[in-house]
């Protein structure tokens, strides 16, 4: 028999044949279920811990920058190392 | 209708703009399809009540009694999904401009934010912040093992959807385009038009995104992303050359003809602007014409869609006999003749005054 969400009452063979879960609390309800289904459909079922959107947004925008620099710099086009240095700096690094 | 700030790129960029959406829920209160109306109404109030102060200029946008919902989907707005009559609401959306937040369009919270161009960092470091305002006011739910958890599993870990709006008139021209979304579905990701499916009556504008949202960084997810939609420039660029050197003089031909027709069709049909869009698109970026008359065009098109102007029928009842054509046709001609009295007018009033 297929288990229930206490929280909200809705089965986990509903939620999965609808593709949407009732609640938050389904999540712990069919936490075993739910593992089983992202790490067939996503590979994994846990998220990877670290840094918010914001700071990653940020790390990978000053990456780019550091390396459109170092490209600038070993084509020695010193006019746009020397922008690109500065909107680094304005980016706080 | 407020025409969406990426149209400036089209004629002269592949990659219309970027979009970061978050999706994140709060404890206690049922997903869409498990909420009653009465407990959605509440929610949406409560959301307007908290999030209206966060900034000066976030305002309700939208919500599911607007009459102008048509309009707003038909400008990539909003999705399309809120028309669905079978799942009406209630729902709320609230906007500034190139970020905004979207209540119990299937997670409580939809935190997105959008910029021109190839920017997705900039896009996520727009949401994320929207994000971080709205984590002040109300608790959001995060689990130790899934990470943000959502309405749907296949959104879980990061909660988020990038997406890129790509605009690749050239490969459609040449039909290069069939099994594209095979192939993205091999490649974890997802190619789809911008209303839904892929198809003809697009303008040649697609929406790629990723599968992928838990077990990778969100610096990974879009730089997957970035990774693919490399590919579709470069097969962008290779289909325009091609173009040139195989078709030349009927290319330029086609273009030419589209440059004029626009502004003086009596009768135009979705199908056919959406194809006028591509060519004068292609056009622009080889020179031909300026990239002023692409936009003008993806302007018109977004502008006449037929659920934009059957709402304009309906509301000038007696007027227009369901000839969407002949009102696109004018529409258009105004919008590329810059004038604001024909785009304003019906087909029937006009040619009571012509008489």
């Amino acid at each position: 028999m297929s288990r229930i969400c206490p929280d909200c009452g809705r089965s986990w063979e509903d939620a999965r044949s609808k593709g949407r879960l009732g609640c938050t609390g389904c999540w712990n309800s069919f936490r075993t279920e739910l593992s089983a289904l992202l790490e067939e459909s996503q590979g994994s079922d846990r998220q990877v811990s670290g840094k918010g959107p914001v700071d990653q947004a940020r790390g990978l925008r000053r990456h780019r920058l550091e390396s459109r620099l170092q490209v600038a710099l070993s084509h020695e086009d010193y006019t746009e190392a020397g922008r690109l240095r500065d909107e680094l700096r304005e980016d706080g690094t | 209708m407020n025409v969406p700030e990426w149209v400036e790129g089209v004629g002269r960029e592949s990659v219309l703009c970027s979009r970061a959406r978050l999706a994140r829920n709060l404890s206690g209160v049922p997903f869409r399809g498990a909420i009653s109306p009465q407990e959605a109404r509440r929610f949406c109030e409560r959301v307007l009540d908290s999030l209206k102060g966060l900034h000066p200029a976030f305002a309700p946008l939208a919500d599911e009694t607007s009459e102008e919902l048509p309009d707003l989907v038909e400008a990539m707005r909003l999705p399309g999904n809120l028309l669905d009559p079978l799942d009406p609401g209630p729902w709320l959306a609230l906007e500034d401009a190139s970020r905004g937040v979207l209540a119990l369009d299937g997670d409580h919270l939809r935190i997105w934010a959008r910029t021109p161009g190839q920017s997705l960092p900039e896009a996520l470091e727009m949401a994320g912040s929207l994000e971080a305002l709205v984590r002040e006011v109300m608790p959001l739910v995060r689990d130790p093992q899934f990470g943000w958890i959502t309405a749907s599993p296949m959104d879980a870990g990061t909660g988020l959807r990038a997406s890129l709006l790509l605009h690749l008139p050239a490969l459609c021209i040449a039909g290069r385009t069939t099994g594209f979304p095979e192939a993205m579905e091999a490649m974890g990701h997802a190619l789809a038009g911008p209303w839904g499916g892929i198809s003809e009556d697009d303008a040649g504008l697609f929406v790629l995104t990723h599968r992928r949202t838990i077990g990778l960084s969100e610096a990974e997810i879009l730089e997957g992303l970035e990774g693919v939609a490399s590919i579709f420039l470069r097969e962008e660029e290779n289909a325009r050359r091609c173009l040139l050197q195989e078709w030349g003089t009927e290319l330029e031909d086609a273009v030419a003809r589209s440059a004029s027709l626009l502004g003086s069709a009596h009768l135009l049909s979705r199908r056919e602007l959406s194809a006028r869009v591509r060519w004068l698109s292609v056009g622009a970026r080889l020179g031909w014409v300026s990239a002023s008359q692409a936009r003008d065009a993806m302007e018109a098109h977004l502008r006449t869609g037929d659920r934009t102007l059957s709402r304009k029928a309906g509301s000038v009842a007696g007027e227009l006999e369901g000839n969407l054509d002949e009102w696109r046709a004018r529409t258009t001609a105004g919008i590329v003749r810059g004038d604001d009295d024909l785009q304003a007018s019906t087909p029937e009033r006009s040619r009571r005054d012509d008489a």
